[in-house]
């Protein structure tokens, strides 16, 4: 039997982190403790650590190991939401057209993009870590098919009769 | 690619190519150095030409994400940049979340649309760089593919120039023909990007005939269609 105490200031996140514990084999004698505390203090008591938190900010985790935590886990993995024309942008960019080029495309100005593009570096930064090469956030997300129909309208511009005027499902 | 769920901190999640980085700094620049141009580069043009094969395959091998694993769509694409490589060209792929079930004849129709396109920047763009980005999007069984091929080179006035049939069979028709579509985007001194997605239709990836939904178009910042 391990002791295990689990210390959050919230009461769902422990109730739940009980019952998880509970069913794993062995099962555990779980103990909630809501007084909040430090990984320091936890430490000099011979207790091991491990944190389980919202926060993905590299030098709070570094700071955390520093003090004695065994281990790190972030609650949650999504990504931040963008909007249907930051997830444009993202997209045309991205996969490695110019900042004019994505503004001719979407029909918007180049400062525009590069607002938009400043607003998905802080949607990174205030919910993870901050980002070098907003390019490299492609990977992160897997767009919607719409996303790409949304890219038009592609066509108002093309010769009638030798190219279709229209994309099917879009 | 990020998991689903919770995910351990450290080490910590790798975004760029670091992971790929002692390739690049090794057999990679010995290889690009012997294929040239430059002082290093072998006599005897074979040879340049299987050094600049092998640096597009190990390029486009390198994973960036450690967890990534090639798919047949992945490793057909690195092919298609194979001809272009020799050809002096310098492809940058990237590949996230590729399906590994889709049919073959989908997989060459990629391939070849891709290899077109790219054969096309190493004619016409007046640059050495491309970037193949091939994404999905959509639950596993039913997702959508997209390969873009997308360059910052000379591009085009599509106005001025009649659609070449290297775009309208070799990349539109090939798409079409497997239910796929093709989008082209080009303006002078903006570069030119080709967009290939399969299935056209959303969700069209069960029933339907091939070729039922696809659809090519060329878009351009002033009017009409392209040469390249």
């Amino acid at each position: 039997m391990i002791r295990v105490a689990v210390i959050d200031n919230d009461r769902l996140v422990p109730a739940g982190l009980r019952t998880l514990l509970a069913e794993t084999e062995g099962g555990h004698d779980v103990e909630v403790v809501s007084t909040a505390t430090n990984v320091a203090a936890l430490r000099a008591t011979g207790t091991r650590v491990l944190v389980f938190s919202v926060h993905g900010d590299r030098r709070h985790i570094r700071a955390t190991i520093r003090a004695g935590a065994g281990g790190y886990l972030i609650k949650d993995d999504d990504p931040p939401e963008l909007s249907a024309q930051e997830l444009q942008v993202l997209y045309l960019y991205g996969t490695g057209s110019t900042l004019a080029a994505t503004a001719r495309r979407l029909g918007i100005a180049i400062p525009t993009v590069r607002s938009y593009l400043d607003r998905i570096r802080a949607k990174w930064a205030a919910a993870d870590e901050p980002v070098d090469d907003v390019r490299a956030l492609i990977h992160e997300y897997h767009p919607r098919t719409e996303t790409f129909c949304a890219l038009g309208p592609w066509t108002s511009r093309v010769r009638l009769g030798v190219w279709p005027t229209a994309v099917p499902g879009c | 690619m990020r998991g689903r769920g919770t995910r351990q901190a450290f080490p910590p999640r790798p975004r760029t190519r670091e992971s790929a980085r002692p390739l690049h700094d090794g057999p990679l620049r010995i290889l690009r150095a012997v294929a040239g141009p430059g002082p290093a580069a072998y006599p005897d043009p074979e040879v340049r030409r299987q050094c600049a094969i092998s640096v597009n395959v190990l390029h486009g091998a390198a994973p960036d994400d450690p967890q990534g694993a090639l798919t047949d769509l992945s490793l057909a694409l690195i092919e298609a940049g194979n001809e272009s490589a020799a050809l002096g060209l310098r492809v940058e792929y990237r590949f996230a979340n590729l399906p590994e079930d889709l049919p073959p004849e989908v997989v060459t129709a990629f391939s070849r649309a891709a290899a077109e396109a790219l054969s096309n920047v190493a004619a016409h763009a007046g640059t050495v760089r491309v970037r193949l980005t091939a994404l999905a999007a959509g639950p596993p069984g039913e997702s959508a593919v997209t390969v873009a091929v997308v360059d910052q080179g000379s591009g085009f006035a599509p106005a001025t120039v009649e659609t070449g049939y290297g775009i309208r069979h070799s990349i539109i028709g090939r798409m079409t023909d497997v239910g796929g579509r093709t989008g082209v985007d080009s303006h002078p001194g903006q570069g030119t990007r080709i967009d290939l997605t399969w299935p056209a239709r959303p969700g069209g990836r069960r029933g339907g005939l091939p070729g039922s939904g696809g659809r090519g178009q060329v878009r351009n910042g002033t009017q009409g269609e392209g040469e390249r």
